[in-house]
Order: C-alpha cells, then structure tokens, then sequence
C-alpha cells in the first residue's frame, strides 16, 4: 500500500501560548477518505493548514507521497489541493478568472480542463454564475467555488477543511459523488468535519483528535468497538471526547 | 530556483484582484475614472491655449511657504525624515508581513515557492498604484492646478506614485531584513542615530539639514520637485528617475532577502486582530445595556493605558515640535500664519478622517451582532460618536498645543473645547452614511467578516465634509483667540454645555436609522 500522507509526532504552539497540537500522528493511504473529526478547538484546522505548509509545526513532520512539505514544499504541493476553513477569496476576480489563476499555477492549461470545469460548474448550479465577481456570491456559493478549484487542478492529496459547511443537500451530494469518483481514481481524500452522520456514510476510516492529540482512530465498525457500545457515532464520539 | 511565468502568472492576477477589476469593472470607479480624467483634459486645454489666468496657486502660495523657510529641498527633506520614522516604527514593531485572507490560505497552499509569491508581490505593488490613476489623475490635476503647466501635473503623479510605492517597499525591506537578520537593535540605532543628528544639526544651523534626506531623497524629492517652479522640467524628469532607481535598488534587495524567506514571515490580516486583544480584552461590568455598549465601545476605548499613553507621546511632541519650530524659523510674519491656519488643519483633518473611518470599520464589523441583540441601537451609536468626537478634541489639542508654543499664543489652548460639538457632528454624518450604505448591503453576505467601509466617490465626498469641518471649527478658533479671555471662556463653556443635548438628538435619530431602516424602507 501507498502512503499518501504522513504526519508525523506534530506539535504546535501558537503565538498566544494555546497548545493547539501535542504529538499527532497519522497515516493514510491511497485510496482512502479519512474523516478528521473533534470538537471545536481540538486541532483540526491547525493540523490540516500544517499538511498543506500554512503552518510550520514547532517539532514533527509532514509527507506527501515521501515528499517533505518543509523542505520540498513546492513538489509536494503538486500533488494536494486544499479548501481552507473560511471561504476566503479573491473577491475582484470572477469565477472563471479564479478558476483559471488557481489552475495555471499548475502548468496545466486550461483547455484540457475546460469540459471538467464546465461539468463541476454546472454541478454546483454555478453556471450563471460563471462572469461574476466573487464578492457577489453568497457563502455557499464561496464554498462551491474553492471545492471545484480543488478538484480542478488533479489533486493526488485533497485536504480539506469543513468542505460541505453552507452547501445546500443538492451540493453536498454532488461534493460526495466527485469526492468518490475521484477516489476511485487514485486520488485520496483528508476531510475535516462536524457532520457525523455525513462521516458515518461517507468516509472509508475516520480519526478522532482531541486537544490535541488522536484519539481513536479506525473504520466506525472498529471506532465503535473501542467505545465498546453499538451505537451511533455521535454516542460514540461524545463517550471517547468526554472520556 | 524561481519560475518567471508562475511569478508573472501570480502578478498578474494579484494586479488584477487588486487593481483592475476593483477600478474598470465597478461602476463607482468607472465614473471617477471618467470625471477625473475629463476634469484633466479640459484644464490642460485651457492651459495650452493659454486662457487661464497667468497666476497659479504657487505663486500665491510661495510667499507663505518662504516665509516658512520652506522651499521644494526643505519639503523633501521633511518628507524623507519621515520616512526615516516610518522605518524606525516599522523596525520596531518587526512584526510578520501581513497579508490579505485569500493570498495565504487559497495561494500559499498551491504548488508556488514562497520567493516566487514575494516576488510577484512586489511586482505587484510597483504596478498597481500605476493602475489605481483615478486616485492619482486627481494629483495630477492637484499639480496643473498647483503649477498651471500640465506636464508638471503628469509629472508629479509619477512622484506621487514614486513615493507610494517606495513607502510600502521600505516596510516590506526592513520587514524583512529583521526577520533575516535576526537583529534588529543595530539597525534601530543606526536609523534613530541619523534622526537625531538630522535633528541636532537643523536646530544648530536653523536649516532642514540635509541629513535627513540621506536615505530617501530621491524618493522625497520625486513628489516635490515636479512642482516647483525652480527646478526645470528636464531636472524634475531626472529627479523621477532617480526616484525609480532608489525604488528598483529597495525592491532588488527585497528580492534578495525573500529568496530566504519562511512561511512564519507572512501572516494573515486576521492574526492582527487576535494580537490586537493580546493585553487583555476590556472587562465590563454588569448593568444597564446602556452602560455595557458605553463602556465597551467608548470608556475601555478612550481610557486605556495605550490610548492615553499614545496621546500624552503625541501632545509631547507638538508641543516639542512647536518650540523647535519657534527656534528655527522664529514666530511666523502674518502671511505666513494666515497659511499655516489653513494649511495645518487641514492636513489634521485628513489624518482625522482617516483615523475615525478606520475605528467606523472596526467597531461595525459585528453590527450584526448588536443588530441581533441589542434591541436599542441609540446607544450603540451613541457611544461611537462620543468616540470619534473626543478622538477630534484630542486631534485638536495636538494641534494646538504646538501651534500654541509656534506662535506664542497661550489663548489658543482655551479654544479645544469648540471641537466637541464639531467633532460630534462630523462623526454623526460619517456614521449615518455607513449605516445608510449597510441598509443597502446584504446582510447575511457580510456578517461576520462585514467590512464597512466607504469606497470611492462617497469616501472621497465624506472625507471632504469632515476635512471642511474640521478647517471650519479651526477658523473660528483662529478667529475667535484675539477676543478677550472672558469671551473665550463663555463660548468654551456654551459648547460644552451644548454637546450633550446634540449627542442625545443625533444618537436618537441614528439610532433610529440604525435599527429600521433597512426594515421598514
Ligand atoms: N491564529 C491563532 N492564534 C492563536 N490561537 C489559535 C489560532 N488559531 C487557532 N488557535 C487555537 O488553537 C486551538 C486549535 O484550533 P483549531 O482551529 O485547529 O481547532 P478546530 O479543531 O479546527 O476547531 P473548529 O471545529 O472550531 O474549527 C484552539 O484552541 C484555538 O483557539
Ligand atoms: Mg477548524
């Protein structure tokens, strides 16, 4: 098997002093879709924005396909897409110029891409959308824009944070059937969420992070038997956070 | 190693997210665009054919300025000086360079070297200001008008340019060079080193010493000397470029030092605001909704140790500066101060304008919030105005207190309380119109992040009417300091006395707007 992303024995102290990481270590292979869950301030979006060399931890390491994001950043970016937390954008530009300034980073030329683009477009319901500026569009919108850039651009590695925050159920199945069908393709999927019951369905192995550190970690059949309990994840997830 | 087309690739979006598309495709600034540029044409034409009046605004102003001591070496020697305290604060305060949301989360998580952003970044802000014209057509109108020679005018927006963007290189450089060298004490010494003996040596021979342009004159210079009448348009031309090399060299080390540059040298503009409560978020106590938004909003704001410690530095160095003032060039002839009573409010005006727009954009970022929860707004507006208004009687004391020691004139201090109703009003019609133009915006799009700020012809609008008020009050002032005491004291008396029921009626009708408008209109 394939190791898609190491994270290894990561730690992360903001400037304020919050410990936000204290040795977190995982591992995913390809082909899968690793669900990152945790309660609010647990390290989820400081342990995603360090994979992708937003952060650099204060000990510990990070590798995409062998490939060092610290000290090969750029050929392991290659391989990864991310959708950060907010929807932050380039608000002056409009969708088909994001699009493409996202996209041409990677020498990958638009005509290639153009029928892909058209078909993720029009999946989202974004094809009106297509000549607007970006700081006409509604948070949901937002979030459909930067998830299509990240599937644009033929990730191996997505990471993703909260991707289905503010998607409407119609773009929330469509994200979930892309996700797949990319998968099944060779790529792999880190995902960061709230939404168990989403996780439950949709991910092929899930981790749970708390203050810090992993948990429990496994398929929910596995994750489940830790918690010794049949029962929902949700019951599961608040016994093992609670402790 | 550095790949030209990704960094071009990345400047060139970066030009057009921040240029381009916010000036040609907006209406707002297509209509500026339009009105500046016809503005211009129709002037230089008067001026080619000759039927403007031979007598320019230089030539009325001059007189005042030599008066001064100040001719276009002198100016550039000011502005460098400043420049050598801009390089100072931003040494000192060291701090990571901050960047926009989007440019760290979305584009340094992409396959690009963080030299190759650097380097697009700088690209970028040498080009973009080359783009926002409308802004800088208006300086050259300001120069044709200035000098009645329209080439100057062209000229000095290029020096306007010139020193924009060489402002923002010198922050990104010594930015740098701090987190690079790991030192910064030695720089900081050098820097206050020449400041200090730039400052010794004009009060020692009665000059602008020439000292403080040694850093940055061509920079200085390229904004003044277009529009001096003394030197010559192929002088002024060769100023310009100066100024371009003084900016090339600035941006090539830039370059240099970014080649080594870490991702914990760049920061998001968020992190600022988490930096910004660091000393501890104001404690409230319990009671009234009323006394809770006054005391977050207005007491915790105007009476924190920061705020009064910045404020004492400030009145400090008036004051300071209006004895050194007073050495250097004596107490001004009355030309010379009819100039300054124009000229200094003014420029304290603007500082004003934008100082209050910026707190404006800060305290409404959670408008939703106070729109859900608090029920009355009045005092919500209330607090803000009582804010901005005591933020205007401190600028006013600023400039007082030196102006007072300028020209001998203790009088002046008993006009500060004038300021109050002025400033209450000022920031009444700044608060109305934001809170007109968020009716107008969607509220759910701009919740938490919600920037209220005012853009292009309203901003420009809006800082006229505070800069008129604010020049207003100021010749009343003026006016008023040769009465007698007595007079002066009753009419101190009387604006205080009148600002508290003016507070109560505009935070009533504020409140008013603030709460329904958008709802019931
Ligand atoms: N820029 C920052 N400066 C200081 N502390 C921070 C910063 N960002 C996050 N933290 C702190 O680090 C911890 C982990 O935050 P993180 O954003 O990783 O949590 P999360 O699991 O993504 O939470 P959520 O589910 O709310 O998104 C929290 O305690 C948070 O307060
Ligand atoms: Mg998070």
């Amino acid at each position: 098997m394939v190791n898609a992303l190491v994270l290894a024995d990561l730690y992360k102290t903001y400037p304020g002093g919050v410990m936000a990481l204290r040795g977190l270590s995982l591992m995913i292979n390809e082909g899968e879709i690793y669900g990152l869950i945790g309660p609010n301030g647990a390290g989820k979006s400081t342990t995603l924005k360090i994979t992708v060399g937003l952060l650099k931890p204060d000990k510990g390491g990070v590798l995409i396909y062998g490939k060092s994001v610290m000290r090969n950043r750029i050929e392991a970016l290659k391989l990864t897409s991310y959708v950060p937390e907010n929807p932050v954008v380039f608000k002056n530009l409009t969708v088909k110029e994001f699009l493409r300034f996202i996209t041409g980073l990677r020498s990958i030329k638009w005509e290639e891409i153009i029928d892909y683009a058209e078909y993720l477009v029009e999946g989202f319901n974004l094809s009106e959308k297509e000549n607007t500026m970006l700081y006409q569009l509604s948070r949901g919108m937002l979030q459909k824009v930067l998830v299509t850039a990240a599937f644009l651009v033929r990730p191996k590695l997505m990471v993703m944070d909260e991707p289905m925050a503010g998607m409407d159920p119609e773009a929330q199945h469509f994200f979930k059937k892309e996700v797949k069908r990319l998968v099944s393709r060779g790529a792999t999927a880190l995902i960061s969420s709230h939404l168990l019951d989403m996780v439950e369905r949709f991910c092929t192995r899930v981790g749970i992070i708390n203050k810090g550190r992993l948990v429990a970690e496994g398929t929910i059949e596995e994750i489940k038997k830790i918690a010794s309990e049949e029962s929902s994840l949700e019951e599961v997830f608040l016994k093992i956070v609670k402790g | 190693m550095t790949r030209p087309r990704i960094i071009l690739h990345v400047a060139w979006y970066l030009v057009k997210n921040r240029a381009i598309n916010p000036f040609l495709k907006k209406r707002s600034g297509q209509i500026l665009l339009v009105l500046i540029t016809g503005l211009f044409l129709i002037n230089s034409l008067q001026y080619l054919i000759g039927e403007a009046s031979s007598r320019t605004v230089l030539d009325a102003v001059r007189p005042y300025l030599h008066g001064l001591g100040l001719d276009h070496r002198s100016i550039a020697v000011l502005i460098s000086g400043f420049l050598i305290i801009y390089t100072i604060y931003t040494l000192i305060k060291g701090k990571p360079i901050y960047l926009r949301e989007e440019e760290y989360e979305v584009l340094l998580s992409q396959p690009i070297g963080l030299d190759e952003f650097m380097l697009a970044n700088i690209i970028s802000i040498l080009i973009s200001p080359l783009i926002l014209t409308p802004a800088f057509f208006g300086l050259a109108l300001f120069g044709m008008v200035f000098t009645g020679d329209p080439i100057r005018g062209i000229l000095g927006m290029f020096g306007g340019l010139i020193l924009l963007s060489g402002t923002i290189m010198v922050e990104i450089l010594f930015k740098l060079a701090v987190r690079k060298t790991g030192r910064k004490l030695p720089l900081i010494i050098l820097f206050i080193a020449l400041l200090a003996a730039g400052i010794t040596h004009s009060l020692i021979a009665r000059t602008y010493s020439l000292i403080l342009g040694i850093p940055y004159m061509p920079i200085a210079a390229s904004l003044v000397y277009p529009f001096s009448k003394s030197v010559s348009l192929t002088g002024a031309i060769a100023v310009l470029f100066l100024g371009y090399v003084e900016i090339g060299g600035l941006s090539l080390v830039a370059s240099v030092l970014s080649r080594k540059i870490d991702i914990e040298d760049l920061s998001p503009r968020s992190t600022v605001n988490i930096k910004l409560f660091e000393g501890g978020i104001p404690r409230i106590k319990y009671g009234s909704p009323r006394n809770i938004l006054y005391s977050y909003l207005f007491t915790s704001r105007v009476l924190s140790s920061k705020h009064l410690l910045g404020l004492t530095i400030l009145l400090s160095v008036s004051g300071l500066a209006g004895l050194a003032a007073r050495r250097l060039i004596g107490i001004p002839g009355d030309a010379s101060i009819a100039f300054i009573e124009i000229f200094i409010p003014m420029m304290i005006g603007m500082a004003l304008y934008t100082l209050s727009s910026h707190v404006l954009a800060m305290d409404l970022r959670c408008y939703w919030l106070y729109r859900t929860y608090v029920i009355d707004m009045a005092p919500v507006a209330g607090a803000i105005i009582s804010k901005l208004a005591v933020n205007s009687v401190e600028a006013a004391s600023i400039m007082l207190i030196g102006l007072s020691f300028y020209m001998n004139k203790i009088h002046l201090l008993l006009m500060i309380p004038y300021y109050l109703p002025a400033g209450i009003a000022g920031a009444a019609i700044q608060l109305i119109t934001l809170s007109y133009l968020a009716s107008k915006r969607q509220v759910i799009r701009e919740t938490t992040a919600g920037i209220y700020s005012v853009e292009g012809l309203t901003a420009v609008l809006l800082e006229i009417i505070i800069i008129a008020v604010f020049m207003g009050v100021s010749s009343l002032a003026f006016y008023l300091s040769g009465q007698p005491l007595p007079v002066l004291v009753a009419g101190g008396i009387i604006s205080i006395i009148v600002s508290y029921p003016l507070l109560r009626f505009v935070e009533r009708i504020i409140g008013d707007i603030m709460t329904y408008y958008d709802v019931l209109i």
